[in-house]
């Protein structure tokens, strides 16, 4: 159910926690002077907000703050690892992809040798020798 | 002179070392902080584990953010800001549940098989408000935070924060008269 309200009493709710102007003061003072049901909610306000304020400090109890220092520990750990296995991905892909190409390189190759296996191409002596020199020197 | 009695001066210093990753400035600010979400969380959900694991939420995001704050007083109110973000989905779902059960907290006080002390009955009809009633409640009249503070903290007009603490005083005081009449 709903509380009934006039508007004094909300312009009255109103100056307890915002300011109000001097004409609205004017019309509360006058109001607080004539209605006694607007004096009579006037000092229950006041009673509620004496009774609820705070008096007592509080607290999550002791050790909150190493909890939390712990937590963040934990989280800079687990972030770590998150970023090793992130880019233990990528890894695990470059190799894979220099394993392929060393094999295809492998397949190429007319023979099982370390060169072939690295696309080096073995010259032969007469390879070598079949080189024309005079071609390469300036007139 | 402990942690939690901290001057302003030496409050934005511990932020400033914060800031540069000293674990131990960090500590003293949950410290020195602790108390005032404490108060705020257990305020509106009572003393049980789920506020302290909101608290923890509360700091986590907050450390998360911490480069962002130039004074103590802005880490503060971002504290609030998050506990207030962080609590409201947890209020709307009880106040959900209270509402698909059609309480009438004047009449289940009046009904109760145990006479309620002052106390109770106060706690009964703030947990029977709306959740955006609760928290201006909490903050304002419980805690003490002026209106201004409360405007950064919740993001509201002045304007509407006004009218919802006068609601919500409206309601608490009518509740009151009903049941203690």
């Amino acid at each position: 159910m709903e509380p009934e309200q006039n508007q004094n009493e909300w312009l009255l709710l109103r100056s307890l926690d915002a300011t109000v102007s001097p004409a609205e003061q004017q019309q509360l003072a006058r109001a607080m002077q004539e209605e006694v049901v607007l004096r009579r909610h006037h000092d229950q306000y006041l009673r509620i907000r004496n009774a609820i304020q705070r008096t007592e400090p509080d607290t999550f109890g002791p050790f909150f703050a190493e909890r939390i220092m712990h937590m963040i520990s934990q989280r800079k750990q687990d972030l770590d690892f998150q970023l090793f296995f992130f880019f233990k991905k990528y890894q695990v892909l470059i190799a894979g992809i220099i394993v392929a190409l060393l094999i295809v390189n492998l397949m190429l190759s007319d023979e099982f040798s370390i060169a072939g296996i690295f696309g080096l191409d073995k010259g032969t002596d007469q390879d070598i020798f079949s080189i024309d020199i005079n071609d390469n020197l300036p007139d | 002179m402990t942690v939690k009695e901290l001057s302003l001066s030496a409050t934005d210093e511990l932020l400033a070392a914060a800031q540069q990753d000293d674990t131990e400035a960090f500590r003293n600010l949950v410290q020195h902080s602790e108390g005032k979400i404490a108060a705020f969380l257990r305020t509106l959900l009572g003393p049980i584990p789920l506020a302290e694991d909101l608290g923890q939420d509360v700091f986590l995001k907050a450390f998360a953010s911490l480069k962002r704050f130039q004074r103590e007083e802005e880490f503060q109110l971002f504290l609030l800001h998050t506990a207030v973000a962080i609590v409201m989905p947890v209020l709307k779902k009880q106040s959900r549940r209270e509402f698909n059960q059609s309480v009438d907290p004047v009449s289940a006080i009046k009904n109760a098989d145990q006479p309620m002390d002052r106390y109770e009955i106060f706690q009964f009809i703030f947990n029977h408000l709306e959740p955006e009633l609760q928290v201006v409640i909490a903050l304002r009249l419980i805690e003490g935070y002026s209106v201004t503070q409360m405007e950064k903290i919740l993001d509201v007009s002045k304007e509407a924060i006004i009218e919802r603490l006068a609601l919500a005083q409206s309601r608490i005081r009518y509740a009151l008269e009903e049941t203690l009449r």
